[in-house]
């Protein structure tokens, strides 16, 4: 296999109008590495991807593989030659195509019997050998997905860029696709940008995340890192589901532990663990699987929301006492919600 | 099929000379003439719908609507107009002497009066039906398909062959077989330019020839080629169904062509328009103005045309709706509501009318009055129906049924239910087709030729008979007043059509 | 289902208001007013102004009504057979003898035995039988560049087939009625042989293979793509009275001629006329119309806009018409022009004349 270059953006904006879609996005794709990028409907992550792909022209910035410019304001490398592979969520298989034509399709620089192996061989990979002659139409949404996987990779691009490709799976195969799908890609070296509004997703499968929200890249770091030290309230609620409280109203004992700097603190629900006790009254309380949520009553109009594995079941009204995981409660001077 | 029977009927040469001398020749020159048609349809209409629908070029909103234009031309109009122009004492010929010095028989000069004429008019008329489906076909195709092909290195061009074409190939050829079966059941175009079709031959064979056994094998042969076009149009498009597409990434549907190509796009673009439209109509209103061409009596010719069409397209609708609602929830039903639709299609005006014109003779009852007209309505309702039926059976089709029980659990049922929620919702589809039928039915001849009770000349059957007379220059008002007529339901359908692409 | 029920009511109220509103042009023939009034159906295979002039003008004299049915001849013909006794034509006009000859042969029509008409109408203008009655004269003759022949060149058909006419003669397809009533009477003068061989030598001087019209062939001479056109007169005329320049032009630039089938045989000359139908239910008013047709009026209106020749020699020829220079007509029966015709079809099928 080929040594692959990273695929870099350098500060690159793109405009509509008035308002800025990408706004000096920097970001390196690493070969061998999956990059997520996460954010909302709007945030601008189809358009950084359009960029990445040649389908736009940046504003300003740069866009290189390796030390090769492939945007910038003076040059531009469309789309066709800068062999850059994508995968789409509604998978855009060629219908009238087998898979291994579908598969062999970028393939046209090589020689006949070369391309049938090639193809072949990466048809292996994603698990589809049996069905090599078979046309999209009547195959499944997973081995839909991974032969367009396959017809991305197999003429080994400079970079791959997945937008949304598991989220028009069914649930129940997801795993699978989305396990055989991630491997191949990361064996192969080629950098990756696996772009997504589903957080788990992002957490369990990228080795990098990028966060990015009304055009700018909120934090970009290991996923580990990024869910336990979000550096924006925005970063955080990307990742999970977010509470705030004001620091006003939390007890004593947590105010002298987390040592609060504004009116406002953050928590992940599992920041609260539930004890015995009788601190708190019980409001609502929701089973969902092993973990339940609860919501119990704070001083006032406010309510504590913790989820946590409870030993005993529980009833709304019954009191419990909380501890808490100072880690998971973050306190983000500026803001207020 | 009793229509056949009725055909078959009487006595005439023996099946050995009708093979011989009548049924393999006028096939031979059918089949010619409509693969010669084809392969103009497809090169007129393919890339000029790939364009539109793809880039952005100076005309290229006005293209979009014009391109249907020539719908509203019949094929004989097309003849009359293209055998002037092209004449060997046409402008064209006269032009080229008077440049070139060369007398008539020095140069040589595409002939009009042979089969590729004959499917050069065919086709410069009937291409709209491609372009239509083509056009539907490419803007239809999934984006991310397209943006996929070309991430992995397809170019513009190969972007077309390879992927959008191919996709897009069993909608076009549906639309194709459609166009062709009109094509088979021209009689005006070939009548005046004296190719031996079988549409012609039908008519020759019977009444010049009296061997009414021959212009029934005719017939049945004919419907047999157009049958054929039809199921084929029906099998290709029931192989759709595969494409998708996607709401996401729509931003730049269309492309900038750089300015070589934009201008060599708006150049191709305007020639087809100027041969298939502008020229042959621009030709007879000139013959028209240079002849004085008097107005005699046109306007009840153009009461009955519109009185025609407007009875055939009605009574056509409402079988259409008939038949749909009737099979609406029944699956057999439907299927053979659609076949006897498909079959009246499929039967060409010349072989209807023959047998009507046998019906006639069996019952006793004379050609005139409401007779006439209630088998001239037949016709046009048996001809054009199952263009009606399709499009409020594909919109039955997508409507779910809990629609049904939701209308009826409010008190909804039947008649009340028909007007309050069946009809508006099946009306626009509807609209559109019998908006088509109404062109077809101005424009249709053979038919009308032979059934027309007294005082109910067309336009169509008096332009037919002022260029049988060599009296061309009679011949342009009626046909140009067919085009004008027209013209109007042609755009109104053109600009319904590109109103629900955009959206 | 009910609201099939009421689709079904409103088609049958649609259909009640077509049949009601049906004839906008005449008013319904079984209309109770009009029993009065005797009324003459015409089935006309011409389409002409100053035919409507002249119809009117009989409707006026006698106070009989005229309905009339235009259409190609045998599209009429195929509508009489299919409405047989039920239909209510009297009478058929036909240009061609030999058209006029397959409504008889299709015992579509019967005898109109009138002396009064067999004085007026020469003897080989009429049938035998009184079928049908010659009413106005059409002429099939040649068109010609001056420049290239002289009349005595053009003088007799059999001129036609020597050499030097290879590549120099434009005509219409053989299965045109003209032709095949020219071809008739070849035959019948000379033989199925001796006509058929002339046939071979005029596709063989061809210039080009037989297509268009009669008129298309005059504008081949101007044109320059041939030098002798086989035509009817009246389309030599019609171009000459055109209102365009360009067709004047094709007129002055070629001349026309009558040939003689042979020194004394006179030229060939054909008729538009008229017969009785089977179906006809008085006799005694189409005997009036046609009648009619042979005053001087009637003769100058049908030839007004047609540019035939009237067939009385004493009504003054249409504007244009004298153009055609004087003959001596073929005193030949036309009769025999269909009853040839099936033969000329099968000698010019022989002949390879498309």
């Amino acid at each position: 296999m080929t040594e692959h270059a990273a695929l870099i953006a350098d500060q690159i904006s793109r405009r509509f109008g008035d308002r800025a879609a990408v706004d000096g996005i920097s970001l390196r794709l690493e070969p061998g590495q999956i990059t997520s990028l996460i954010g909302q409907s709007g945030s601008g992550k189809t358009t950084l991807l359009r960029l990445l792909a040649g389908m736009e022209r940046p504003d300003s910035g740069r866009i290189l593989s390796g030390d090769t410019v492939l945007s910038s304001t003076s040059q531009h490398v469309p789309i066709e030659k800068r062999k850059i592979g994508l995968v789409f969520q509604d998978f855009a298989l060629f219908p009238h195509l087998t898979v291994l034509e579908n598969v062999m399709f970028g393939l046209r620089a090589l020689p006949k019997l070369d391309r049938e192996k090639r193809a072949t061989a990466w048809i292996d990979r994603l698990g589809l050998s049996h069905r090599v002659s078979a046309y999209p139409h009547h195959l499944s949404g997973g081995e839909q997905q991974r032969t367009a996987i396959a017809r991305a990779l197999a003429p080994e691009p400079v970079a791959i860029l997945l937008d949304e490709p598991f989220s028009g799976l069914d649930p129940s195969m997801r795993d699978q696709v989305r396990d055989v799908a991630l491997q191949a890609i990361r064996e192969s070296g080629i950098p990756s940008l696996l772009v997504t509004h589903d957080a788990s997703e992002a957490l369990v499968h990228a080795d990098k995340l990028a966060v990015i929200d009304a055009g700018k890249l909120l934090q970009t770091g290991a996923p580990e890192e990024v869910y336990r030290a979000p550096n924006s309230l925005g970063v955080a609620k990307a990742l999970g589901p977010v509470h705030s409280v004001e620091t006003a109203n939390l007890p004593e004992t947590w105010r002298n532990m987390l040592a609060p700097s504004g009116t406002w603190l953050h928590y992940r629900p599992e920041a609260l663990t539930v004890a015995a006790g009788s601190d708190f009254v019980i409001k609502r309380l929701r089973l969902a699987g092993p973990i339940s949520e609860l919501e119990l009553d704070l001083t006032g109009a406010q309510s504590l929301f913790a989820a946590s594995q409870l030993g005993a079941p529980l009833h709304s009204g019954d009191r419990v006492s909380l501890s808490i995981n100072p880690d998971l409660f973050f306190d983000f001077p500026e803001e207020t919600t | 099929m009793a229509l056949i029977a009725g055909i078959a009927a009487g006595d005439g040469a023996t099946w050995d000379h009708i093979l011989q001398n009548r049924l393999v020749p006028y096939t031979l020159t059918t089949l010619s003439v409509l693969l010669i048609a084809a392969t103009i349809m497809l090169g007129l209409a393919v890339p000029t719908a790939w364009l539109i629908s793809q880039y952005d070029f100076p005309g290229r909103s006005v293209f979009n609507w014009a391109m249907i234009l020539p719908l509203a031309m019949p094929g004989y109009v097309m003849a009359y107009a293209w055998a002037d122009l092209m004449g060997v004492a046409g402008p064209l010929q006269t032009q080229i002497r008077d440049m070139t010095g060369l007398s008539a028989r020095d140069y040589w000069f595409p002939n009009l009066f042979s089969a590729p004429g004959l499917a050069f008019v065919l086709a410069s008329t009937l291409f709209p039906y491609v372009y239509i489906t083509a056009r539907a076909a490419f803007s239809m195709q999934s984006l991310t398909t397209l943006e996929a092909a070309r991430s992995l290195g397809s170019s513009q061009l190969d972007l077309f062959w390879r992927v959008a074409l191919p996709v897009a190939l069993p909608t076009i050829l549906g639309g194709l077989c459609l166009a062709l079966m009109e094509a088979a059941a021209d009689y005006g175009a070939a009548d005046f330019l004296g190719i031996q079709t079988l549409g012609v031959g039908i008519i020759r064979s019977w009444t010049s020839f009296g061997e009414p056994n021959t212009a029934a094998r005719l017939a049945l042969m004919l419907i047999l080629i157009a049958a054929t076009f039809l199921i084929a149009s029906r099998m290709l498009q029931g192989q759709r169904g595969t494409q998708q597409t996607s709401s996401r990434w729509q931003t730049p549907r269309r492309t900038e062509l750089p300015s070589q190509a934009a201008i060599a796009a708006t150049a191709t673009c305007m020639l087809i328009l100027l041969i298939c439209f502008v020229a042959p109509v621009a030709r007879l209103l000139w013959l028209a103005l240079e002849n004085r061409a008097q107005a005699v009596d046109l306007a009840p010719l153009l009461r009955s045309s519109l009185i025609l069409g407007a009875l055939g397209a009605g009574f056509a609708f409402i079988t259409a709706l008939v038949f749909s609602l009737s099979s609406k929830r029944n699956e057999t039903v439907r299927m053979g509501a659609r076949l006897i639709a498909a079959a009246g299609y499929a039967a060409p005006g010349a072989v209807l009318g023959l047998g009507a014109l046998f019906i006639l003779r069996e019952t006793g009852q004379a050609l005139s009055g409401a007779v006439a007209i209630g088998f001239l309505v037949w016709i046009y309702v048996s001809r054009f129906t199952s263009a009606g039926v399709e499009p409020i059976q594909a919109t039955l089709a997508r409507l779910p049924k809990s629609l049904d029980q939701a209308s009826q659990s409010l008190g909804t049922t039947g008649l009340r239910q028909f007007w309050r929620v069946d009809l508006p919702l099946i009306a626009p589809g509807a609209l559109a087709a019998t908006l088509i039928l109404f062109v077809e039915i101005l424009k249709e001849l053979p038919a009308t030729l032979m059934l027309r009770p007294f005082g109910w000349d067309t336009l169509a059957v008096r332009a037919h008979a002022y260029a049988t007379d060599e009296r061309l220059a009679q011949a342009t008002l009626p046909s140009l007043l067919i085009v004008l007529a027209g013209l109007v339901p042609v755009l109104l359908l053109s600009w319904r059509l590109s109103r629900t692409e955009r959206s | 289902m009910t609201f099939k029920t009421h689709l079904v009511a409103g088609f049958s109220l649609l259909v009640g208001a077509v049949a009601a509103c049906s004839d906008p042009a005449t008013p319904p023939a079984e209309d109770s007013t009009a029993e009065a009034q005797s009324v003459l159906t015409i089935y006309s295979s011409r389409h002409y102004d100053s035919d409507k002039e002249l119809f009117a003008m009989f409707e006026q004299e006698t106070g009989a009504r005229l309905d009339v049915r235009e259409a190609g001849a045998s599209q009429l013909l195929e509508t009489l057979r299919a409405e047989g006794d039920q239909s209510p034509a009297d009478v058929v006009i036909a240009a061609d003898a030999g058209s006029l000859w397959r409504f008889q042969e299709a015992g579509l029509t019967q005898p109109l035995i009138s002396d009064s008409l067999n004085g007026l109408v020469p003897a080989n203008y009429r049938d035998p039988d009184a079928h049908w009655y010659g009413v106005a004269r059409r002429l099939r003759g040649i068109a010609y560049d001056p420049n290239r022949w002289t009349p005595e060149d053009l003088a007799y058909w059999d001129r036609l087939a020597t050499e030097d006419k290879a590549g120099e003669i434009c005509v219409r397809s053989s299965s045109n009625i003209y032709n095949l009533s020219l071809m008739s009477e070849l035959i019948d003068r000379y033989g199925a042989e001796a006509a058929q061989s002339w046939a071979t030598s005029i596709v063989a001087n061809m210039a080009r293979s037989p297509q268009g019209g009669d008129t298309d062939q005059i504008r081949a001479i101007a044109a320059g793509e041939c030098s002798i056109a086989i035509v009817n007169h009246y389309y030599w005329i019609r171009l000459g009275a055109s209102e365009t320049e360009a067709d004047q032009a094709v007129a002055a630039a070629t001349s026309f001629l009558l040939p003689q089938f042979e020194e004394g045989s006179g030229s060939h000359v054909n008729i538009t006329g008229i017969g009785l139908t089977k179906t006809a239910d008085d006799p005694a008013l189409a005997e009036q119309f046609i009648t009619f047709l042979l005053t001087e009026s009637g003769q100058s209106y049908l030839t007004r806009d047609t540019k035939e020749l009237p067939l009385l020699d004493t009504t003054p020829l249409p504007d244009g018409v004298e153009k055609v220079p004087a003959f001596v007509a073929s005193d030949t029966q036309l009769g025999l022009y269909g009853e040839n015709q099936a033969e000329a079809q099968r000698l010019f099928d022989l002949a390879g004349w498309n």
